[in-house]
């Protein structure tokens, strides 16, 4: 398999924190939904919103109409049960007459791909894919096939996070007592290479030792209690659930790019439950 | 590009299970008032009692009907652990707002659907979510893997959707639902009927000479509304085109169309643009089944793919049910009774989701 041109972008603005990481405190959630592009964005909530925002800084937040070879890839997850537990209280509560509409499409896992693709113009595809901590593998797995199939020259992959409240049961009563934070992470794919680096290859599987010969490696695992990350970068003391191999890659990234020498290759890999994602990067 | 094969299909319906199914489909039966518990209820009229006597069955202890649906079409394949395992839904989210909408403990245990289904398998399932297009898309990633990769050699692709309250309301409230029953391309059709169900596929990379093949996959993306389709209808010809460049096909050589055909105005309209765009006013056979089973959901792609290989396999062509006195957009749409194909024909199957996300896929024996 040919390798694919990959850039990292993120979801704020050059003068926030990389990636949102640090910046919970500092969110204006009214800001971002107003500024997202997201039409009724308070419906799909915040998370959406840092998505679109990374989609937009991905593709250089230029509306350039709809791109019939561009493709928008997402992090799939529970992020809809927030609104669909408050569409369900409505109609038990108050009685279905009184539930909003605009607020239906809003339920749906592929909501936020949909309403983000209209904002960036995706007329290729616009998927989520995946729903837990291995879920950026599977989005790059896709987006590699996407190109290569000749789908799209273009695939914006991009990964987000928020909590909520129903969010925050779900990892409680799951027994995961780790604090969800924000982020929005975007990374552009083409074929063409005109990018400081490569994704060379992408495997998910139960191979422990993916490419074993590369010696630069970050490597995570994910437990009830959060992350482990083995050295190479430093993730807040937040979960970030199917964003959370985004944030590792675009950290390890950023780090990689800075440091490493041109032609080094650098795996980043995921442990989660028995299976692991990992990507391998070359800088040029 | 060699495509695997459809080695095997399972599905449950309203009608039934697959041959059931396909047979019902031919003989133009329509059961869409589901074997699900909203049967009985004015599903228009959902009102406070409604719901709770809802979130008794559907929120209740036990396993939700979509998993009761997935595992039940996974029984009938008796899949290994080693093969993986594609899915789509819509709402696979359903069995956490299960978990959340009772009164959860910690400790519980909770997921989403897709990981419920997981114990039967080995293998970490792959999730696509395109809306309705979510059980085709999870058909290509499918394919796309056993192009590329030497092994394994079989892939199960599982799409799967339960009636839901919230499905319900939602489109009573946004006035999508049809008030008589779905009727695909009539000129009268006024919405859609809402459908449950589960259809798997296995494909295989070898086939034998009697499984019809996946020919070629064509996939675009609308762009336009959250829910509208594009009325030109623009994206999803592209995505017909692509299928069969794809598939090294000219249209001339298409002998059926299984339409996305949900029954809504905007909908078959854009459909119908589509088309006619590519095939002229003849276009070859077209049909739905959303008047016999309703609209599927999540699994509504995946279960007109099945419908497609069975066009190609037998030479027949459904019917599309409750349109037979009344209008219709064009004498293309195969209406009374099933329609004669030439065997091993290929074939094209349509599904377009919320968002736009459109996929066409071509399948027969070439």
């Amino acid at each position: 398999m040919s390798a694919i041109g990959i850039s990292v972008f993120q979801g704020y603005g050059p003068d926030h924190e990389p990636f949102g990481l640090h910046t919970a405190e500092r969110i204006d959630s009214n800001e971002l939904l107003k500024l997202s592009g997201v039409r009724h964005a308070s419906a799909y909530g915040l998370q959406v919103a840092l998505l679109a925002h990374a989609a937009r800084a991905a593709i250089g937040d230029a509306r350039t109409g709809i791109d019939a070879r561009r493709a928008l890839v997402t992090n799939g997850g529970p992020w809809a049960i927030e609104t669909a537990l408050g569409f369900l209280k409505t109609a038990r509560d108050r009685g279905s007459q009184f539930v909003n509409p605009l607020v239906f499409p809003a339920t749906l896992v592929s909501a936020g791909a949909a309403v983000v693709g209209i904002t960036i113009g995706a007329g290729a595809v616009a998927i989520a894919v995946g729903h837990d901590e291995l879920a950026f593998f599977e989005m790059l797995r896709r987006s590699r096939q996407l190109i290569s199939h000749g789908v799209a020259d273009q695939i914006i992959a991009a990964a987000a996070c928020a909590p909520s409240a129903a969010l925050i049961t779900t990892l409680r009563i799951a027994g995961r007592t780790a604090r969800i934070g924000e982020c929005s992470v975007a990374f552009r794919l083409e074929a063409d290479m005109h990018a400081a680096m490569v994704l060379e290859d992408i495997t998910i599987g139960s191979d422990p030792s993916p490419w074993s010969s590369v010696s630069l490696r970050v490597e995570a695992s994910v437990s009830p209690e959060g992350w482990t990350v083995s050295e190479g970068c430093t993730l807040a003391d937040r979960q970030f659930l199917s964003a959370s191999g985004a944030v590792l890659c675009a950290t390890a990234l950023r780090r990689y790019l800075t440091d490493a020498p041109s032609g080094q290759a650098m795996v980043v890999t995921c442990r989660r439950s028995g299976v692991i994602g990992a990507a391998k990067f070359r800088k040029r | 590009m060699i495509y695997p094969a459809i080695r095997r299909i399972a599905a449950r319906t309203s009608l039934g299970d697959w041959p059931t199914t396909w047979t019902g489909l031919l003989a133009a039966r329509s059961v869409w008032t589901s074997t699900s518990v909203l049967a009985g209820l004015d599903i228009v009229e959902l009102n406070v009692g409604a719901i709770a006597n809802l979130n008794r069955e559907l929120f209740g202890t036990g396993e939700g009907p979509a998993l009761r649906l997935a595992r039940s079409v996974l029984n009938d394949v008796e899949p290994d652990g080693d093969t993986p395992l594609y899915v789509g839904s819509n709402h696979s989210e359903a069995e956490l707002v299960r978990t959340l909408l009772g009164e959860p403990t910690p400790g519980q245990g909770v997921a989403m659907l897709d990981d419920r289904i997981t114990p039967a398998q080995s293998v970490r399932p792959l999730r696509s979510y395109a809306a309705c297009a979510a059980g085709l898309h999870a058909l290509i990633a499918a394919a796309h893997d056993l192009v590329e990769s030497d092994a394994p050699r079989r892939a199960l692709v599982l799409a799967v959707d339960a009636l839901s309250v919230i499905e319900t309301m939602g489109f009573t409230r946004a006035g999508a639902l049809s008030a008589q029953g779905a009727r695909p391309f009539s000129v009268e059709r006024d919405g859609l009927t809402i459908g449950e169900g589960a259809v798997l596929v296995e494909l295989d990379r070898f086939p034998e000479a009697h499984h019809v093949r996946i020919l070629g996959i064509g996939m675009s993306c609308d762009a336009f509304h959250p829910t509208d389709p594009d009325p030109s209808g623009q994206p999803l010809q592209r995505a017909i085109r692509m299928a069969m460049t794809d598939a090294g096909l000219d249209s001339t050589k298409i002998a059926a169309i299984v339409a996305h055909g949900t029954g809504t105005p905007k909908g078959d309209e854009a459909e119908t643009a589509a088309l006619i765009a590519i095939w002229g006013l003849r276009p070859p056979p077209v049909t739905s089944v959303k008047g016999s089973v309703g609209h599927l959901m999540g699994a509504a792609g995946l279960l007109n793919l099945a419908v497609a290989c069975e066009i190609s396999r037998t030479g027949l062509a459904p019917p599309t049910c409750e349109i037979a006195d009344h209008q219709h957009l064009g004498d293309w749409v195969v209406t009374g009774s099933s329609r004669a194909v030439p065997c091993g024909a290929p074939v094209i199957c349509l599904a377009s989701g919320f968002g736009g996300n459109n996929v066409a896929i071509v399948v027969g024996k070439s």
